[in-house]
């Protein structure tokens, strides 16, 4: 009595004479070396294993159950010896290489026979020799990083190759990758390096050049890869998360992060559309290198094209997510208003003080108005601050001092753009000859940054004086005067008007 | 002297020729192809002949189409392409001028 083996060929069961299978085994790995780096190999075996369950069947066609070591040891024959298979194949396989296989050296696939999920974890339990338990352990402890493990999974689920034919799952369970390996790889790294130092070797290199890369390209492809990786995905992150508007308050420097910008700038769909896109332009080719690393990583020569096209789509729906997201944010600042108040002081009077409000929100120190333009910018609760108001001042056309300040807004419809402009909120006191305005601006958070802007223009008539205070630097824009200074020269001092022009006192 | 060796290279050589020509004009699954190769001594050993069908499709002189079989795993059914038939008279014709020269060396002698 023999013991039989239950097994399957080209999705056909048969049971096989214990015997007889270890020498089927055994024959179709040796097949599967012969054939070597030849792309086709997997189609090839497939097909052979198909001619070989064909065969069976013809032996089996009489009654019998049971395919018996004969009738292997015939079909062999009939197939033939694997050395001619190689024959058959116009390149001979890379002595290498076929010295590597020939020793049975793993290679990775996905294990289906022992699976939870897509047989990631056996696979990889098969090809490093561990215990699967530890590695599944392994992955659902990643899932407490941040979920890196379900990324980690789904990508090796997408980009190893599944254990299809015998002879592949013969080679997933082959050789270990132990220390002795390690140590070869280390060895043959170290003579590419030398061998890279002399130039008379360099044609030898070149033809080594037939395997994708070699051991040195491969680990240094591997690490720019995983450092590309990683330093994509730590600038996407940095760049969401962290500060990188400084605002200069009177409580310090106060940062405003890509998000709250975000929130001042667009309304919460736009910033989904924005987020969504961002994450995919920065995903999709990070998909694309983690698994070219994993294929240079684990030898595998079959192209994951599943993971490549998944990378395109994704940059691509990033792309897309972003244009829609612009045209949205260009459409709803498509129309401009501006309002102008008119404030006409009655009396005259031969001076006019200036001066600004105490910065309660910003820092009272600024000078130059160039140097802050996009720092003067605050989200407070509901309230946006913003820090860039500018005053000229300019001759009067009667006797009268005025005032004159303009709001300007877009917005998606010249309705929408004059509310913007009107709700703008910008304190002006004046007490008799003296002024003082407000050093920022204030909106809703709610109508979104939209090019919000003040002007004040101050009217004075000929040979009135103007003192301006020391802070007013912070607003002056660009006036006239006789010594043509710049405004963080013109404050701190008494000016007459003459003629369109700041005179000094 | 290995004779055995000299002629399986002779054989080999024009194996790929032969396939094409039994294809020629009809559509076959591997198991007829072999049938017609070991009938006529020119194929001893059945598994050389996937990894050529495998490099003729390759080079796009063969396609093939799948179908079911009642009585085993599903079937390639192999077919020539336009370039295949071209191919084949290729082939054919400088096979023709071979046999002449090879009679005329041998005759000759």
């Amino acid at each position: 009595m023999n013991k039989t083996v239950t097994a399957s060929l080209a999705g056909l069961v048969f049971h096989i004479e214990e015997h007889g299978y270890e020498k089927l085994l055994a024959y179709l790995k040796e097949v599967r070396t012969r054939l070597g780096n030849d792309e086709d190999a997997d189609e090839i075996l497939k097909d052979i294993e198909s001619r070989i369950a064909e065969l069976f069947i013809e032996r089996t066609a009489d009654r019998r159950e049971v395919v018996e070591d004969k009738d292997v040891e015939e079909v062999i024959a009939i197939m033939g010896a694997p050395a001619d298979y190689g024959d058959a194949i116009e390149n001979d396989p890379d002595p290498q290489q076929f010295a590597q296989a020939a020793e049975g050296s793993r290679k990775i696939y996905r294990d289906t026979d022992d699976k939870m999920l897509g047989g990631v974890c056996s696979g990889i339990a098969n090809y490093f020799g561990w215990e699967v338990t530890w590695v599944r352990l392994g992955f659902l402890a990643m899932l407490f990083f941040a979920g890196t493990g379900v990324m980690l999974y789904i990508a090796l689920w997408i980009i190893l190759p599944l254990a299809s034919t015998t002879a592949e799952k013969l080679e997933m369970k082959g050789q270990t990758v132990n220390a002795q390996n390690i140590k070869d790889h280390f060895k043959q790294f170290q003579k590419e390096v030398q061998d890279l130092g002399s130039s008379t070797n360099k044609r030898k290199i070149k033809d080594a050049g037939n395997q994708l890369f070699s051991s040195f390209g491969k680990i240094v492809a591997i690490f720019f890869l995983i450092m590309s990786a990683m330093a994509l995905l730590i600038l996407g992150y940095w760049v969401f998360t962290k500060d990188f508007i400084f605002s200069i308050t009177n409580t310090g420097v106060n940062g405003l992060s890509m998000s709250e910008f975000m929130q001042v700038m667009f309304t919460p769909n736009q910033n989904l559309l924005l987020t969504i896109g961002v994450i995919c332009v920065f995903v999709g080719p990070v998909i694309s290198m983690i698994a070219f690393a994993i294929k240079l990583f684990f030898n595998i020569k079959q192209n994951n094209k599943v993971a490549y096209i998944m990378s395109g789509a994704t940059f691509a729906l990033g792309v897309i997510l972003l244009s829609v997201f612009t045209t949205f944010a260009l459409r709803e600042r498509s129309a401009s208003h501006e309002t102008v108040e008119r404030i006409d002081i009655e009396d005259h009077y031969d001076i006019v003080h200036l001066d600004i409000f105490e910065d309660n929100h910003f820092s009272n120190d600024f000078t130059d108005s160039e140097d802050y333009f996009f720092e003067l910018i605050e989200k407070d609760g509901d309230e946006v601050h913003l820090g860039w108001p500018t005053l000229d001042i300019y001759s009067s056309d009667g006797d009268n001092i005025e005032l004159i300040v303009t709001k300007s807004a877009r917005g998606k419809t010249k309705r929408e753009a004059i509310s913007n402009a009107t709700s703008i909120r910008y304190p002006v006191q004046i007490n008799r000859n003296k002024i003082t305005v407000s050093p920022f601006f204030t909106f809703d958070l709610e109508n979104r940054y939209k090019d919000q802007d003040i002007n004040v223009i101050l009217k004075i008539p000929n040979g009135t004086k103007v003192q301006l205070s020391e802070k007013m630097s912070r607003v002056l824009g660009d006036v006239n005067n006789d010594m043509d200074v710049s405004e963080d020269k013109l404050a701190g001092k008494t000016w007459i008007m003459r003629n369109n022009t700041l005179h000094i006192q | 002297m290995k004779l055995d060796n000299t002629k399986a290279q002779m054989k080999k050589g024009i194996l790929e020729m032969c396939i094409l020509s039994i294809l020629d004009g009809k559509e076959a699954y591997p198991s007829d192809i072999l049938t017609e190769l070991k009938t006529a001594k020119l194929l001893v050993v059945e598994g050389t002949l996937y990894p050529l069908l495998t490099r003729l499709k390759k080079a796009e002189l063969l396609s093939y189409r799948w179908e079911e079989s009642t009585s085993g795993p599903p079937r390639k059914y192999y077919t020539l392409t336009k370039e295949g038939k071209k191919a084949l008279e290729e082939l054919s014709l400088s096979w023709d001028e071979l046999v002449k020269s090879i009679t005329k060396i041998m005759s000759n002698e």
